[in-house]
This record gives structure tokens, sequence and C-alpha cells, in this order.
């Protein structure tokens, strides 16, 4: 499902933000990614979205080998991967049901489908009485299941998040995880970057370890084993 | 069909959006309005000054008042030296002093006033016509020399001025065009400069929708429209502009022109032209949004 390959990210100041990355995530799972701040976690997620481009290795999502889609192929790529960031990154001019409509739009889902598809969203997340709201008028933990409800509208086969509980109180965060957790009871492949160890000692899942751009104990790491 | 439709939508959303947040259209259509209009206000001069100037004949000319007593044998004696002087003399021109007080009744106004004259005034005059490139030093000898002529009176012409006047109006001309260019080109950077500032405003957009995977010609297309119909708004402004300065400066340009005893109107605006105007407004603003949000769009996805 995403699979790297001795993967090599250097930006433009010189900086190697991820060096020689190999792991592999099967379709269904659910992996936490962790490590200090700085250490590459947002660098690897954008690889996977294709938001920055790997200087060396080979990326593969899906089948799909990222190093060679053209760059008009990846509006297309993207909409099989839905991404909730720890800012939310919601339209505050545009309301609850609105931002969740925006991916459908994008593809050109029409309109019948689109109403019934955004409420099955915002009812996942338990915010379906908020839908004409506007995003500042919802408390922090309620914009965060907005950018959830956002990420899965379309119904993609990968769902990453960066940092998702970063704003959050430990109950509120809790909530959210579990939210990722049901996701990935329906068959979505979920990878989550967090430093909150605590929360993903809970679930029991796989954690990548990124230590200054490289991994360690990569595959092995359970923490409750 | 379908892809009418979505156009159809996004142009109605677009509507929508201006009139919901109007004061920003109003403040660019302002904008673009104003510069517009400043590049037509002086094509407008130049196309007014050019009517101006041939309305007034640009050839020199000089007229030969001849003497009362002069008789038939003298006139006929002057039309053939006139007649052999081809080399400075493009073309000659016999008026009849009864002719000339005809013109001068219907010229003047005065009319039937005239008759209380128990004699005609005006003599018999040539009106001789020179080429316009030729200079004047070439033949002011042989002008000199018809003015001793017995039978002439005297003679009256309008020589250096005009040829002058042809000069300056030629630079008016020229400089007024190169100006004209100039705001032209500032209108462009102007409403490019304005259509940035619209759009770094919705960068938050433009981003969101290109990471939940938003093509860029998806992304482009309401700006597209909206720089479109700001830039026909902005025409229409700038169309109004000129209008209402024409009406305003019309009296005062007839008063001029009947002192000088001329029927002269301002020119208008040529249906073209006006045609012209929407149209560049239209495209000035269609491809301004076009380049900066494309610029805008570069750095957003990876190159490669
Ligand atoms: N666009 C960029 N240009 C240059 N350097 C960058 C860029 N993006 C990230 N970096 C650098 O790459 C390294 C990894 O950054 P990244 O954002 O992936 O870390 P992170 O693990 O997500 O950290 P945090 O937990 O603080 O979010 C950092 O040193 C960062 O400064
Ligand atoms: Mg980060």
């Amino acid at each position: 499902m995403i699979e790297f390959k001795h993967v090599f990210k250097r930006f433009s100041t010189g900086h190697d933000a991820l060096k020689g990355i190999t792991f592999e995530i099967d379709s269904d799972e659910m992996v936490f990614l962790t490590g200090h701040s700085g250490a590459g976690k947002s660098t690897l997620l954008k690889l996977i979205t294709l938001v920055e481009r790997a200087t060396r290795g080979s990326v593969t999502v899906n089948g799909a080998d990222l190093v060679n889609l053209p760059r008009r192929r990846i509006p297309y790529h993207r909409r099989n991967i839905g991404v909730v960031y720890q800012d939310h990154k919601l339209l505050n001019d545009r309301t609850v049901f609105d931002n969740v409509a925006l991916p459908l739009i994008v593809s050109g889902v029409p309109h019948g489908e689109l109403s019934r598809r955004v409420r099955a969203a915002l009812d996942k997340v338990n915010l379906l009485g908020k839908e004409r709201l506007y995003p500042l008028a919802l408390s922090g933990g309620e914009q965060q299941r907005v950018g959830i409800a956002r990420a899965v509208v379309n119904r993609p086969s990968i769902l990453l998040a960066d940092e998702p509980t970063g704003n959050l109180d430990p109950e509120l965060s809790e909530e959210i995880m579990d939210l990722f957790y049901i996701f990935n009871q329906h068959n979505v492949t979920v990878l989550i970057a967090t430093h909150d160890l605590q929360l993903l000692a809970r679930y029991g899942k796989r954690v990548l370890q990124l230590y200054e751009g490289q991994l360690i104990d990569g595959f092995k790491y359970h923490p409750q084993q | 069909m379908k892809y009418l439709a979505r156009h159809f939508q996004v142009f109605i959303h677009t509507l929508g959006n201006i009139f919901r947040h109007p004061l920003p259209t109003l403040l660019t259509v302002a904008v673009l309005g104003i510069t517009l209009a400043l590049p037509i206000g002086l094509y407008l001069l130049t196309h007014n000054l050019k009517m101006v100037s041939s309305e007034w004949q640009g050839q020199p000319k000089a007229t030969v008042y001849l003497k009362k007593q002069a008789t038939d044998q003298d006139v006929a004696r002057l039309e053939n030296w006139l007649a052999t002087q081809r080399s400075w003399i493009a073309q000659v021109q016999f008026v009849e002093a009864d002719e000339a007080l005809e013109e001068f009744k219907v010229m003047s106004g005065l009319g039937k006033a005239l008759d209380v004259l128990d004699q005609n005034p005006l003599p018999n005059m040539f009106i001789l016509h020179m080429p316009e490139t030729l200079p004047v030093a070439e033949y002011q000898p042989q002008l000199l020399q018809l003015e001793e002529d017995e039978s002439v009176d005297q003679l009256k012409y309008d020589l250096e001025w005009v040829q002058r006047l042809q000069a300056i109006l030629k630079l008016a001309e020229y400089t007024v065009w190169m100006i004209a260019g100039l705001l032209g080109l500032g209108a462009l950077l102007i409403i490019s400069n304005t259509m940035r500032l619209s759009i770094a405003n919705k960068s938050d957009e433009i981003i969101i929708i290109n990471r939940v995977g938003g093509t860029n010609t998806f992304i482009r297309r309401p700006f597209l429209y909206s720089g479109f119909i700001q830039g026909i708004l902005g025409a229409l402004l700038a169309w109004g502009l000129i209008k209402t300065g024409m009406n305003w400066l019309n009296a005062p340009v007839e008063h001029l022109a009947e002192l000088y005893a001329s029927d002269y109107q301002l020119a208008g605006l040529p249906l073209p032209v006006e045609i012209g105007i929407f149209l560049s407004g239209g495209l000035l603003g269609w491809l301004a949004s076009w380049i900066t949000v494309s610029l805008h769009l570069s750095k957003l996805n990876p190159s490669k």
C-alpha cells in the first residue's frame, strides 16, 4: 500500500530531512510515526501526498510509482488520500458543510450525491447538527472533526494525519484518535504522525520512529509487546 | 453539456461572490477604469487634433487680389504666365469678383444685408496652391515678382506658419502616442498588481483546494471569471468617464469653433474603438488573473 525504499530528501537549503528511509505499510494497517521535533515526520507525509518529491529512492503508493508520476496526475493521486492537519486548514469564510464538500466538488461529484456524502461524513464525526455553522463558531475539537470529515468524505483508501491532537487536551485527543481507529476498522490504511507517546501506546499499533531523518527500530518497535 | 453547466455554475458563483463582497471589486474596477480611461482619453485627443489640422487645409496658398481696373486682357496675361509656373504652383484657381461676393454672403451669414452695397467691393482674384513639401524660399522671389505686376493690387499669403503648424502637430501627435503607449503598459501592470493582491487574499483557499486534489484548471477558473468580469466593468467605467468628459467639453469646444467660424464638433469614439475597449478590458483582466494564479500555483506543486 505504502512503500518507501532508500528514500532521501534534501531541501534546497542543503538540509537532509530524510536519510535512507525504508519501510512498508500494508493496506488496512494503522501505523504511528513519532520522533523529535525536526526528525522529518511532516516531510515523510508530504512525500506520500507529493507536496514534496523524494530526492532519491522510490516511493510507491497504491502500486503507483510516485517518483515518476507526472505533475498533472498529482491532483488525481491526492483524491485517493485523506489528510488531517494539526491546524485543521479549514476555510473560515465557508460553512462546515461547504468545507467538507470541497474534495467532492473538486472531483466533480453530482449535487445530490454530494450532500448525501457530506452528511454521512459529518455523521461519522458526530457533527451532523453543525453543518450550517462557520468553523470559527466551533471548538478546537469540533474544528478538528470537521477536518477529519473532509479527509474521509471522498472515501480514500489512505488516511494521513500530521499531529492531529497537537492542540487538544488529553480527553479530546483520545476522542480524535478513537475516530482514526474506527476508520481503520473500516479498512482504511491510517498513518498518524504524533508526539503523544502515551496516547499511541493505548492502541498497540506498529510505530515508526524517526531520529534525525532516519528510522530506528523501524519495523520491530511494538510498545505493548 | 455537463461541461457547460459547470462553467455556468462557476460564473454565477463568481458573480454571487462579487455581490456579496462588492467593496474589493469596486476598488479594483475603479483602478482599472481610471487606468484604461487615460490612454483612451489621449487617443481621443490625437484623433481630434488630426481632424482639426486636416480641416485647416494643409497646403500653403497665396491669394492674388487684382486691381479694380484690371482688364480681361490683363487677367488672361496673368493666367498664361501662371500656367508656365508649374514648378512651384500645384493649382491655380480664378475667382471672379461676383462669385467671391456670393461666397462671402454665405460664409459671413450677412446674406441680403450686403445687397445695400451699390457696387461690389471685392476684386477679382487668383488663388494659388503651392506644393506642401516645397520650401518657401524656392518660390518667394516669384511671389515678390508677381506682387510688382501692374495689374496686381496686393498679395496675401500664409506660408511658413502653415508648414510650422503641420510640423508641430506631427510632433504633438507622436508625443501623445508615446504617452498613450506608456499609459497602456502601465494599465497592464496596475491590473496585474491589483489581481495579485486579490489573489494573495485567497491564498489559503488556493492551497487547500490544491491539497484536496483540485487541478490547476479548476483552481484557476473562478479567478479567470472574476478577472474577466472586473475587466469588463473597468472598461465600462472607463467608457463612462470618457463619455462624461466629452459631454462636458462639447459646449466649450463648440463655442471655440464658432469663434473661428468653423462648425467643428468633438469627434467621439469610433465603434471599433469602443468594442476594442471592452474586449481589451476583459482580456486584460483575464490575462492578468491567468498569469498571477499560474505563478502562485507553480509554487504549490513540486517541480518535475
Ligand atoms: N521546505 C523546507 N525547506 C528547508 N528545510 C525544511 C523544509 N521543510 C522542513 N525542513 C527541515 O527539515 C527537517 C524536518 O522537518 P519536518 O517538518 O519534517 O520535521 P517534523 O518531524 O515534522 O517536526 P515537528 O515535530 O516539529 O513538526 C527540519 O529540520 C526542517 O527545518
Ligand atoms: Mg511536523
